[in-house]
Order: C-alpha cells, then sequence, then structure tokens
C-alpha cells in the first residue's frame, strides 16, 4: 500500500483532535463566532487570530480546515516535488491510496473533491457536505470509507460545522471527478461508529490550568486531529475508544512513500502524560512539537506528524497549541508503550515535518 | 389583502387568472380577457379553481380562499407537522383541494413501484415560472409542490417541496404519513417502512435532496421536457415545446432514462462526482445522437461498476451486455439503480429500454 505524500510528507490525518468540552461536559464551540464563545464563564479562543480580530465563520473554517484539520494532507494533489499543487487545493487526489499499484482494478481509494465544482460539492447542500465528514454519509446513502476520519470529526459543534461549510463554499472550483474506489475500498456496510463523547476524556480535575485544558480538549478531541493518528486499532481496524490518545497507530514506510532509511513501521506516540508516553514533556515543549515537528530534545519527529513549517499544524495559533499542551498534560497518564519508535534518519530534509 | 384584489392590482402585468382560475393569458394579450388554456394543458378541468372561476366569468375576486401561512418546522423541531397545516386541501374531510392548485402529470414518470401518484402545484398569485434558461426552470418563492402515493386507493404518503427563501438550502422537502382513517399526515422525518400494511416505504427528509438537488429548481417533474404544455405559465414561454427525439421506441427510452435515472445522472447530480454518464435531457437535443444520453452511453466504457464483467454502459443492439440495463434490472445492494428507494424492478421501463438499446445498430452494421 502507498499513499501518495510527499517523501517527507506530512500526512494523513492526524484530524483527529479538536475536542472540547467544559465543566457541563458540553463541548462548546470554541471560536466559529469570537464574539459570542464562552466556555463555563471563560473565553474560548481557539482558531482565533492571536490578534483577537473576530473571525468570519468562512474564516474559521478555513483554520479549522487548513490548519486544525489538515485536510489538504489527503485532499490536496502533490506536485513532483512532495509540495502542495496549489493550483487544486482540495481538489482531490485519485488513488491516494493504492493497495496494490501491480493491478488495476483493486486497491485504489481516491480522495474526494471539495471544491465549489460539480465534480466536487458544489451541488451539495450544507447538510449533505456536513452528514459526509461528520457522519460518513454519502448523499447517494451509501458510507465513506473510514480512511476519512468523519467518526473522530462528528463530535465538533454545530458552528464549528457550518464555518467549514462556510469555507469550503468559497474553495476555487476545480473540474476534477476523481477515480473510482476499489476493493478493499468499497462502501462499508454501515459508517464507522462516531466516538461517543463520554468517551473523550476529560482533564483530571486537578490539573492547574483546566480552563486551558477545556479548551484544548475541544480541539484535541471533539474535533480530533490528534486523536485520530494517536489512537489504536483493534485487528479488525476498529478505533480503541479505550485507549483515545494512547498511540500505537502503525503506519507502513511504505504507505506513506518514505524512502528505505525510514524504519518499516512508524508507531503514533502514546500522548498521555505516562513514562510511556509524554512524561516529561511541558507546555513549552508540546508547543513546539505540535507546530516545529521537534521533541522534548529538540530531535525531529517522524512523518506523518504534520508538524513543522511546512506542516498544516504549523499554521495552528500559539493559543491553540498551548491549549492542546495543557489538554495533553492533564490527561491521566496511560500506560502503552508503542511497539517501536522512529528516529528520523541522519540526512533527511527537515523543510517538512523536520524531517 | 385578498386574493382576488391582489390580482386586480396586478391586472395588466401579470396574467394572475392563470393561477387562480386555470386560465391563461396569451404572450400578446396581457391585460385582455383571458382565454381557455390549450387542450393540452395539465389543468384538470374538473379542478375546484376552474369550476369557481368559470363561474364567475374567470374573476377569481370571488374565490373564497387563502392559502394558510404554513409555519414549516426547522431541522431541529420536534413539533408535529400536517399536512392540513400546508393548504393542500380546502376541507380535508371532505378532500376537497385548495381551489389554487394545478394538477399535473409528467409526460415521462418516475417509477415508484407501482405506487399511483398525484401531483399538485401551487404558485404564488402574480408570479411566473423563470424559465429564461429552459433546461433548468426556477420557481418563484413561495412555491409549493404537493405529490400524492396511493395503492390500491389507499393514501401512503403526500410530499412536499416548498420554496421557502432565495438560496439553494431554502426548501422544506419532507413527506407526510397517512393514518389510518385518512383524517391527516404527520410529516416524518426519518420516513417510515411498510405504511399502512403495503410494501411502500417513506423515505426520510434527507433522502430528499439526493434526488431534488440534482435540478436548481428542485421539482424535477416539472420541467420543459416534461411539461410542454405549460407555456402560459413560464416567464419566457417556447414558441414550440420540445419533444423528445427520435421514433417512438426512442422517445419513450429517452424519457424514461430522463425521468428515473437524470436526476441524478447529470451534470449538476448527486452522481456527477462519480461519473459523467448524463441521462437528463435537454431542449437542444434534437436527435437521438445529439443526446448526453447517447454520447455519454452509447459505446463508452464503463469506469465504474466494472467488476461484473461488463465493458460499456450502453452496447448498441446488445442490451444484455449494456451495464446500464443490468444495473436497472438489480435490485442488489451496489448493483441497484435507482439506489434507494425502489425495492421492484420497474419491468415495464426495463423493457422500453432494452428494445430501445436493442434496436440500436451495432457496430459495423
Amino acid at each position: 500500500m502507498r499513499l501518495k505524500l510527499a517523501t517527507a510528507g506530512v500526512l494523513f490525518l492526524c484530524l483527529a483532535a479538536w475536542a472540547c468540552g467544559d465543566d457541563d461536559d458540553e463541548p462548546k464551540d470554541a471560536g466559529a463566532d469570537a464574539s459570542k464563545t464562552k466556555d463555563a464563564g471563560d473565553e474560548t479562543d481557539s482558531g482565533k487570530p492571536d490578534s483577537g480580530k473576530p473571525q468570519t465563520p468562512a474564516e474559521r473554517g478555513k483554520y479549522l480546515v487548513e490548519a486544525i484539520g489538515a485536510c489538504g494532507d489527503c485532499h490536496t494533489p502533490r506536485l513532483q516535488t512532495g509540495g502542495f499543487d496549489t493550483a487544486k487545493a482540495l481538489a482531490g487526489v485519485d488513488c491516494f491510496i493504492d493497495a496494490d499499484p501491480t493491478k488495476d482494478d483493486f486497491g485504489c481509494l481516491s480522495s474526494r473533491n471539495l471544491t465549489n465544482h460539480e465534480t466536487g460539492l458544489k451541488n451539495r447542500s450544507d447538510q449533505e457536505v456536513k452528514d459526509m465528514f461528520m457522519k460518513g454519509e454519502r448523499p447517494d446513502g451509501k458510507y465513506l470509507h473510514p480512511v476519512m476520519p468523519y467518526y473522530v470529526l462528528g463530535n465538533m459543534s454545530d458552528e464549528d460545522a457550518d464555518a467549514i461549510v462556510a469555507f469550503l463554499r468559497t474553495v476555487e472550483p476545480v473540474d476534477h471527478m476523481v477515480k473510482a474506489n476499489q476493493a478493499p475500498f468499497l462502501p462499508p456496510d454501515a459508517p464507522a461508529p462516531i466516538v461517543p463523547k463520554d468517551k473523550l476524556p476529560k482533564p483530571s480535575a486537578s490539573y492547574s490550568d483546566k480552563t486551558a485544558a477545556m479548551r484544548g480538549m475541544y480541539l484535541a478531541a471533539n474535533i480530533g486531529v490528534c486523536m485520530e493518528c494517536h489512537t489504536g486499532r483493534d485487528e479488525m481496524g476498529g478505533f480503541l475508544v479505550d485507549k483515545l490518545f494512547q498511540g500505537g497507530n502503525r503506519f507502513g514506510r511504505d504507505e506513506l512513500g518514505l524512502p528505505p532509511a525510514f524504519p518499516e513501521a512508524i508507531y503514533s506516540s502514546n500522548i498521555t502524560p505516562h513514562e510511556t508516553g509524554i512524561k516529561g514533556y511541558t507546555v513549552d515543549t508540546i508547543v513546539a512539537a505540535i507546530k516545529k515537528g521537534v521533541d522534548k530534545d529538540k530531535k525531529p519527529l517522524c512523518p506523518p506528524m504534520p508538524a513543522g513549517p511546512m506542516g498544516a499544524f504549523a499554521d495552528i495559533t500559539d493559543s491553540d497549541a498551548r491549549d492542546i499542551a495543557h489538554y495533553l498534560l492533564s490527561l491521566a497518564p496511560k500506560d502503552n508503550m508503542i511497539p517501536a519508535t522512529c528516529d528520523v534518519p541522519m540526512g533527511m530534509p527537515t523543510e517538512d515535518g523536520g524531517i | 389583502m385578498r386574493w382576488g384584489s391582489w390580482a386586480r392590482a396586478l391586472e395588466g402585468a401579470i396574467c394572475i387568472n392563470v393561477l387562480l382560475s386555470g386560465m391563461a393569458c396569451d404572450d400578446d394579450a396581457k391585460g385582455g380577457a383571458p382565454k381557455p388554456r390549450d387542450s393540452g394543458s395539465n389543468l384538470d378541468p374538473t379542478d375546484a379553481a376552474v369550476s369557481d372561476a368559470a363561474a364567475d366569468g374567470g374573476d377569481p375576486s370571488h374565490v373564497s380562499w387563502l392559502p394558510p401561512i404554513v409555519k414549516y418546522p426547522d431541522a431541529k423541531s420536534t413539533e408535529t407537522f400536517r399536512l392540513s397545516q400546508t393548504g393542500l386541501y380546502r376541507d380535508l374531510a371532505a378532500k376537497e383541494l385548495a381551489p389554487d392548485l394545478i394538477e399535473y402529470e409528467p409526460e415521462y414518470k418516475l417509477w415508484s413501484d407501482g405506487a399511483e401518484k398525484r401531483r399538485w402545484l401551487r404558485l404564488p398569485p402574480g408570479t411566473a415560472i423563470d424559465s429564461s434558461d429552459m433546461d433548468h426552470w426556477v420557481f418563484p418563492v413561495g412555491t409549493m409542490f404537493f405529490k400524492e402515493f396511493s395503492l390500491a386507493g389507499k393514501r401512503l404518503e403526500t410530499r412536499l417541496i416548498a420554496r421557502l427563501g432565495p438560496k439553494p438550502d431554502d426548501y422544506f422537502m419532507g413527506a407526510f404519513v397517512w393514518n389510518e382513517d385518512e383524517t391527516d399526515a404527520v410529516f416524518e422525518r426519518e420516513g417510515e417502512s411498510n405504511v399502512r400494511g403495503t410494501e411502500h416505504d417513506v423515505p426520510e427528509t434527507k433522502r430528499c435532496f439526493t434526488c431534488h438537488n440534482g435540478d436548481k429548481g428542485r421539482a424535477l417533474g416539472y420541467s420543459a421536457v416534461q411539461q410542454p404544455a405549460a407555456k402560459a405559465l413560464l416567464s419566457d414561454p417556447p414558441s414550440e415545446p420540445y419533444v423528445v427525439p427520435g421514433d417512438d421506441v426512442a422517445r419513450q427510452a429517452l424519457g424514461y432514462l430522463h425521468a428515473n435515472c437524470g436526476n441524478c445522472h447529470n451534470p449538476n447530480g448527486t452522481s456527477r462526482t462519480d461519473t459523467n454518464l448524463t441521462l437528463r435531457l435537454e431542449v437542444s437535443e434534437h436527435s437521438v445522437e445529439d443526446t448526453g444520453i447517447y454520447k455519454s452511453g452509447v459505446r463508452v466504457d464503463l469506469d465504474h461498476w466494472m467488476h461484473k464483467g461488463f465493458k460499456l454502459r450502453i452496447a448498441p443492439g446488445d442490451s444484455g451486455a449494456s451495464a446500464v440495463l443490468a444495473r436497472m434490472k438489480s435490485r442488489i445492494k451496489d448493483d441497484a439503480m435507482p439506489p434507494f428507494a425502489s425495492e421492484l424492478v420497474d419491468e415495464t421501463g426495463v423493457e422500453l429500454v432494452e428494445k430501445w438499446i436493442d434496436s440500436l445498430p451495432k457496430a459495423g452494421d
């Protein structure tokens, strides 16, 4: 299997970690309209420009799609150089995954065209668009393959979902009918279940800055970019909802299109504050990991973490990155030793994801 | 303001009578005396509106009927919404329809597993259907389309499409399920299976958009192809009504495909993200070979559904090798066309399409 990624690739979605919750267990929209977003009495500003200028819904949506969601990692084709083909932003990628490049009739999964064209989302209603990315329901009654992390995105606020739609309506149309999906990526009989909200881990009651942690929870868990990659799967591919953020999700080197110097398999890290996870990290070092793609010892993180100067997470605001850091540090430590760590090989380029 | 006085206020500018009385104005007779519509009109001359108006020489001012102001439920509303609130009937108990409705039938019918259907249109007074783009009629805000489904004389559901505002999503679409006594029908957002002891399934609301977003007017059975006699209601009436091309065999098949498949299979339809197969007719198509159906179907290689041994969408002269027909004949998940809203194959429709495909010359013929 091979994903069409930059060789030094950012990638696959850490689309899993925007969630939020508050003391009342109810997630709050964290910033679609900064003028009215309050979270348990505290202003929630995730995604709000650091300048404090209010955002339009489309601006909020752009931030969610481009920075937090890293949607382009899968939905924007890449140039030979590995960089994004910005003229075709969000226009879908033919055979984004090809499980067996030797066969013409097997293994192809295309990411969809999300632009404002007839071959994209132009003629789909707002509700249809939301049902796709939040429930995995296609307009024709079929279901999306769970390579698309709708089961994680389904817990975002209505306001943010609307903001994403508002932004997608502004995306330049690109005429691109993507190639048909093939086995084993044919539509499933049922959508992957949305992660139950009560499974989203809450900050511990004693955490010092619980307010920030709650804001971070919305981003990391309800919207869910971190959670999708940093949660393992069972043998059947099922999302381990009882082991959220505990890492262990396997990414094959070849799937990622990485050179042989990388280990054959890369596992997502346990990002709970346990010895097997991120114990020893601080808010600042987590922010550096998210935005600069370096670990607490300043060593570059392996793909597919979409961090670093060229990665989507570089555009996460400092305040949001700090909130996410608070949230991760506030979690109950979970003992989950991942099978192997990954060191970026010497001599790898560093322009993308810190590699 | 009563409808009658509104009509008078607009007299000479807009031929409102047609909406209320079933009388039509000539293009060149604005402000003149209305005359009866063409015999090909979709109006049933027995409609209450016609009777009322006819009794008064076409003056609608006496019509003692005002459609109700309908409070449509939003997506989260849990309030019961009844058909009796929509103004389809003037007297629901007596099943007396509102007098301002226009009953119509499409030229080519959508298969609904054998259900019998009646259809009505309500245009706001003083308005016309925007037909400036003859292939995509747009209905004024306030337009309502009703479609009643019944089996063996038993009312099962009545569907409603109402245009609520100017934006593409400003529509109410939903189905009302009739009660056992047929005293009223209730909007069921989630639909209902096997209604009133039949095999008939009422679709959930969100499925409405799957097909009805396939054209910007949203009402799929009211178009240039489907309503060649609707001239009097149009902003830009055509000089000649559109006629589906071809001999009778071709015309029936093309019309069938248009009505049953073209709502999704068109350049704006739901299927456009997956396939460029076009099964919707356009008024510029005056020969079979001109049609999008022919050009995107006949002798065109499959780009989907290639695992069943078929190579062509439509194999001329060989219906058995045509994927389009094979999918029409299937009701197995992932094969069936349409992919939902039908559990029974339309044998008549299959036969129409089969005959046409087999009538097409094979390569080299």
